[in-house]
């Protein structure tokens, strides 16, 4: 049944439609009706209640922890995440601003078990990750690890992730959330079609593996002192590189990758053991001041540090719009190499990333237009907000957003209008780099 | 040692769920043995056979009659991967040929078993789980509530079902809403 076809929102349209006429409704005309002839109410045509279970939910191996120590929970996908971890009295707003000023004067843990993880396994595997990404593979040593953005085959981003070289012939990608599925699905397409030569198997492995993200200026006495014996030191553990530790007899690898803009780590765990490792961790608190940290302020932290993420890997941005034109290869073909030249890929007036001060007390949201400072408001504008925050580090609205000409505006003021909530705000173009540009606190 | 954690620790409480009287269901968990997949390539098969044979185990198996042996089991799930359990370490046997792969953390298993347990199961899966078509030692590949499962007949109506881990909690959940019409009885050890 469709509803336009009964006796419901139908009739309404022939009365409009005969009213506009200057003409009855018999004069006009009505449809041959299908049920419901006579109307009903909007609740008899809606679906019955299926509570949770109207979609399967997906759990972290810690997820009970944050519930049963105060964490907010929020839907990610099918996932179940820590948002924020309220103390006395607090709201979202008070607590990611606390987490986030506290990650960067000590060190935080955020649980990221939900990222999406990967084995690619096989003789071929680093000629598969050279189709996959735009960047290369054939030189990543054993014990690294490397960043990696892939196109869709239509030329615009589809995901972007760090992958490890775990032995000659093991690697361990590791995925956006939204694309945890997509990703080995797309991989899987390619391998049983196209690429049929490739020796190369991809597993899911999301659910082997636990993984902690432990950052601050702290983390690394932190860590060196919960796995007794790693050597964790800036010498033997730098920015991309993983090494093995131990604790009570428990494997688990940590992977020295910043995403908050921090001296960070990953530490990847088999999932059974997650939660003993998240609370041996947390026991650290007295002499480290470790604390938890949710979703808004890993959030928060990524868009000071100016990470892409899932609102501007939305679809419609390419490499250079998104300022990662300098990973892409020449010298190697991949997926998404001859679309991504594409004429209206290339026009130099694509809306690039770019960061923007916001003027004042208020916060801007996501999806508002950007609108030259003078002129008229009307159109889609100059481009779109992508991601928001309060920056506890500089004290002031920022958000990440993509402008025409962005490289070439940094300093203008632009107008920021929410059409939805009817606000007009002001704001500067700046480097979407917002904190530590030079990255002297990760390399820390 | 850290403590290990059941993905299902906050359902096994032992008890009764659903109708009362004759328990139709029983539900529990059976923690996983060292469980590896080994995969290849054109040469799957060669190499497949000397891990098995190292193992004590036969031949490559089918697609849906699970091979048991030395208490392992193996699953031939697709013409190149071989899921086995109880197996120890397998990482020596990687190579150009074969890639080994722990999921020992990845599946928890539900044991569902229960004179009702084949309605339950035929409520939840589109696949005819009848006496007939699914004796002891079958084993298929379907989805339970959207979520891709490995279930086996591993006795007189008697299932083991391998979950991804971070879906176990929402599949019990579904499994018990299915069974409370006949009385789940849940074992926790």
């Amino acid at each position: 049944m469709a509803t336009d076809q009964g006796k419901l929102s139908n009739v309404n349209a022939l009365a409009r439609m005969s009213e506009l006429r200057g003409k009855k409704i018999p004069e006009v005309g009505t449809t041959t009706f299908r049920p419901p002839f006579t109307p009903i109410s909007m609740a008899s045509l809606v679906g019955h209640e299926h509570g949770k279970h109207f979609q399967p939910t997906r759990l972290s191996p810690i997820h009970h922890w944050h519930v049963e120590n105060g964490a907010k929970i929020t839907e990610a996908g099918a996932w179940m995440r820590p948002w924020y971890y309220a103390e006395a009295g607090e709201g979202l707003d008070e607590a990611y601003i606390r987490e986030a000023t506290h990650v960067r004067e000590n060190v935080g843990m955020v649980d990221v078990s939900t990222l999406g993880k990967i084995a690619v396994q096989g003789p071929d595997a680093a000629e598969f990750l050279n189709r996959m990404y735009v960047n290369g593979w054939k030189t990543l040593q054993v014990g690294r690890l490397r960043y990696g953005v892939m196109l869709r085959e239509d030329g615009f981003v589809m995901d972007d992730g760090a992958t490890a070289r775990l032995g000659e012939h093991d690697y361990f990608m590791s995925t956006t959330i939204a694309n945890a599925a997509k990703v080995p699905a797309f991989s899987e397409h390619l391998l049983q079609t196209a690429w049929k030569d490739l020796k190369v198997h991809v597993t899911t492995v999301t659910d082997q593996w636990a993984a902690i993200a432990v950052a601050g200026p702290k983390s690394r006495d932190l860590l060196s002192n919960v796995f007794k014996g790693a050597d964790l030191s800036r010498e033997a553990l730098p920015n991309n590189h993983f090494t093995y530790a131990k604790l009570d007899g428990v494997e688990v690898r940590i992977h020295r990758m910043p995403y908050s803009g921090e001296l960070a780590y990953e530490v990847y765990i088999p999932s059974g053991y997650a939660r003993a490792v998240w609370e041996t961790l947390h026991e650290q608190s007295q002499k480290y001041r470790i604390k938890p940290y949710g979703t808004e302020s890993m959030s928060a932290l990524r868009i000071e540090k100016g990470h892409v993420a899932g609102p501007e890997l939305e679809g419609r941005t390419t490499t250079k719009d998104l300022g990662l034109e300098a990973f892409a290869s020449s010298k190697k073909p991949f997926v998404g190499l001859i679309l991504r030249k594409r004429p209206v890929l290339k026009d130099p007036e694509r809306p690039t990333l770019v960061g923007l001060e916001i003027d004042g007390a208020t916060g801007t949201k996501s999806g508002s237009i950007l609108f030259p400072e003078t002129g008229e408001t009307k159109g889609h504008g100059d481009g779109r907000v992508s991601s928001t925050t309060y920056s506890p580090a500089l004290g002031k609205n920022i958000a990440l957003a993509l402008l025409k000409n962005g490289s070439s505006r940094k300093g203008e003021t632009v107008r920021v209008v929410n059409f939805v909530g009817d606000e007009t705000l002001t704001a500067k173009v700046v480097s979407h780099h917002f904190f530590d540009p030079k990255g002297e606190r990760q390399n820390a | 040692m850290l403590e290990l954690k059941s993905s299902l620790n906050t359902k096994l409480q032992a008890g009764r769920l659903g109708a009362q009287g004759d328990t139709g269901i029983t539900l529990g968990e059976r923690p996983v043995r060292d469980l590896w997949q080994i995969a290849g390539w054109q040469e799957f098969e060669t190499a497949a056979i000397k891990v098995l044979s190292d193992l004590g185990l036969g031949g490559l198996g089918s697609y849906s009659l699970a091979s048991m042996a030395k208490g392992r089991t193996t699953w031939r799930i697709a013409p190149d991967k071989i899921l086995i359990e109880n197996t120890g370490n397998l990482s020596d046997y990687m190579s150009a040929d074969l890639a080994t792969l722990d999921l020992s953390h990845a599946r928890t298993v539900i044991s569902l078993s229960g004179r009702k347990s084949r309605d339950v199961l035929s409520q939840l899966i589109a696949v005819d789980v009848s006496d007939d078509a699914f004796p002891e030692g079958r084993f298929l590949q379907s989805g339970i509530h959207h979520v891709g499962e490995l279930i086996q007949c591993v006795g007189d109506n008697a299932f083991e079902i391998y979950v991804p881990v971070s879906w176990a909690e929402t599949v019990w959940e579904a499994i018990c809403e299915n069974a409370m019409p006949y009385g789940i009885e849940i074992i926790a050890e």
